[in-house]
């Protein structure tokens, strides 16, 4: 009965701690148990009286999962004499044909060739710029074009952000971005996304 | 000779290795066989891959494209939140977006930096700050100008952009045509678009610079189309403006004639767009006095000029935000500044093709 209040979850700790400290015969207590659990099954209509996982075989995963734990507690010594003995061993065993220097060779040249081709295909398809491959980040590409360069010494970033919030390095300059916005935002691209770009980003600015 | 000449194929036929020539020989030619095929096969994938890149036909002309983008936000109703990030500057703001077929109505509302409210009603404008209190009421004329001047022969978008189609993305929940308008020339920058797959909202924008290089993005975070955005609510915020005071923003009219100014050369692909002065501040200062505009359809510049004063300006100076790239130059007694989403070395054309003519 005190089985049947254990599984049921109304045995109270004093009686829990009192039914431990009394010897039992395990076997007989998972009996109980699972005939317990058959009979409540059968009355909640999900009897499945052959199947399921048996007590018993799951109490003996619970046995060979503490016997496991222990020792890798125990035996951390081992383990680790375990890895080195690995390591002594061969990573890869040689291959067939790895004795044969002209094997050794192709695949040398092939690599060589493979690298050429990659890089000639990489070098020659990133100047376009514009096309496919511009989709792939290119941080560090200056956005300035050679016509630019003169002027990149004295373009400064104007906006600077501080703990305190976005701090403007120069208020003229900002009145001017706040008019550009405002009354110069003359773009096919100004409905909607421009106008919205504009609200955002102005409150910071301004 | 002869000898010479057997000795290969005997030895061939024996598989005997001891010979250098005779066995190196068909090796190198097989080597350079397949080396030549390695480098072959490397080049022509990317020839093969731009050649179906060129072939490919985009579905629809770069006027479609934008025209389709503006009608999607002309007959949708959307709320979501909008990102702007340049560099590691980034903004937020919640978007609602509504129309009723003759009027469109937008309020943004920043999440990030000095709290601000801006709602429009078509042209009309007004920006609450209630930091302090104060309510900026405008007109913007430039957010009606298209997408009618899309449709009229004065477009000459086409002929400084081309238009790639990259696909389909996914964006924010929702599937997106991924579109690319390329710049002709130098002078301007390129933008990548993500156009909801079956309304064309725009719902991310980057700006690229030279090399494609990634100047700016605007993107929906997320975002709710048809969202239940009531006008009337929109309409009852926009002009309940008590305990603001409420400043009218203006700007007087003029032409860069009447003024004493043109360009000596014409900047390819950009025509003036209009001209005023005397505006009032929006940052706190008042350092222009004339504001000339330029587009060239998607990309737009506005030259600054006033009136030197060496306290504060001094040898030439450009600055960038983003895609805002700016550029000042001293001119006689003038201070001049060319401003917009362009290149420094546009900016720099334009800088130095103004002129004084009075």
């Amino acid at each position: 009965m005190l089985l049947c209040a254990l599984l049921d979850g109304e045995l109270s700790e004093a009686e829990l701690s009192d039914w431990f400290s009394r010897e039992h015969d395990l076997s007989d207590a998972a009996v109980h148990g699972q005939t317990h659990q058959v009979i409540g099954d059968v009355l909640r209509g999900q009897a499945s009286l052959a199947g399921g996982t048996s007590a018993r075989v799951f109490l003996a995963g619970v046995h060979a999962r503490l016997h496991f734990e222990v020792r890798a507690e125990v035996g951390p010594q081992e383990v680790i004499l375990q890895a080195r003995s690995i390591e002594v061993l061969p990573v890869r065993a040689l291959a067939a044909n790895g004795a044969v220097f002209r094997w050794k060779l192709v695949a040398g040249v092939a690599s060589l060739a493979a690298v050429m081709a990659v890089s000639w295909t990489v070098l020659g398809t990133t100047p376009a710029g514009a096309g496919p491959g511009a989709s792939a980040p290119q941080l560090a590409l200056s956005p300035l074009s050679p016509q630019d360069t003169t002027s990149t010494s004295a373009t400064t970033p104007f906006v600077v952000n501080t703990r305190q919030g976005v701090l403007i390095r120069d208020a003229e300059l900002e009145a001017l971005v706040a008019k550009h916005r405002h009354y110069g935002g003359v773009s096919a691209l100004q409905m909607p996304a421009g106008f919205l770009r504009n609200a955002t980003f102005d409150a910071d600015v301004r | 000779m002869a000898v010479l000449s057997h000795q290969p194929s005997a030895l061939q036929v024996c598989g005997l290795r001891t010979e250098p020539t005779a066995a190196i020989f068909p090796l190198w030619r097989r080597l350079a066989g397949s080396l030549l095929l390695v480098l072959a096969t490397g080049l022509a994938l990317p020839c093969l891959a731009q050649t179906a890149t060129a072939a490919k036909e985009p579905s629809r002309s770069l006027t479609e494209w934008l025209t389709r983008m503006h009608e999607a936000s002309r007959q949708r109703a959307y709320q979501g939140t909008l990102v702007v990030s340049a560099g590691a500057h980034t903004s937020a703001s919640r978007i609602w977006h509504v129309c009723d077929g003759v009027q469109q109505m937008e309020r943004v509302e920043t999440l990030t930096g000095a709290p601000r409210t801006t709602i429009r009603r078509d042209s009309d404008v007004i920006t609450f700050a209630p930091d302090s209190k104060t309510a900026w009421v405008e007109k913007r004329e430039s957010l009606g100008l298209f997408p009618e001047l899309l449709r009229t022969a004065s477009n000459a978008i086409p002929e400084h952009y081309d238009v790639r189609e990259l696909g389909v993305d996914r964006v924010a929940g929702h599937l997106a045509d991924r579109i690319e308008v390329v710049p002709r020339d130098g002078l301007r920058f390129g933008y990548r678009i993500w156009a909801e797959q079956k309304t064309g909202l725009v719902i991310k924008m980057q700006t690229l610079g030279a090399q494609g290089a990634l100047l700016e993005q605007v993107a929906f975070s997320e975002l709710q189309l048809n969202a239940p955005v009531r006008m009337e609510a929109l309409k009852r915020q926009m002009g309940d403006t008590r305990g603001y005071e409420v400043l009218k923003l203006t700007m007087e009219k003029t032409t860069a004639e009447a003024e004493g100014w043109q360009l000596k050369e014409a900047i390819p692909g950009f025509a003036s767009m209009g001209c005023h002065t005397k505006s009032p501040p929006l940052g706190g200062a008042e350092p222009a006095s004339l504001q000339w505009v330029f587009s060239d359809g998607l990309a737009s510049v506005s030259l600054f000029v006033e009136a030197f004063d060496p306290q504060r300006h001094g040898p030439e100076k450009s600055a960038v935000v983003g895609a805002t790239h700016s550029f000042s130059q001293r001119l006689d007694g003038h201070w001049v500044t060319a401003l917009g989403e362009v290149p420094t070395a546009t900016l720099r054309r334009f800088v130095q093709s103004l002129e004084r003519i009075r």
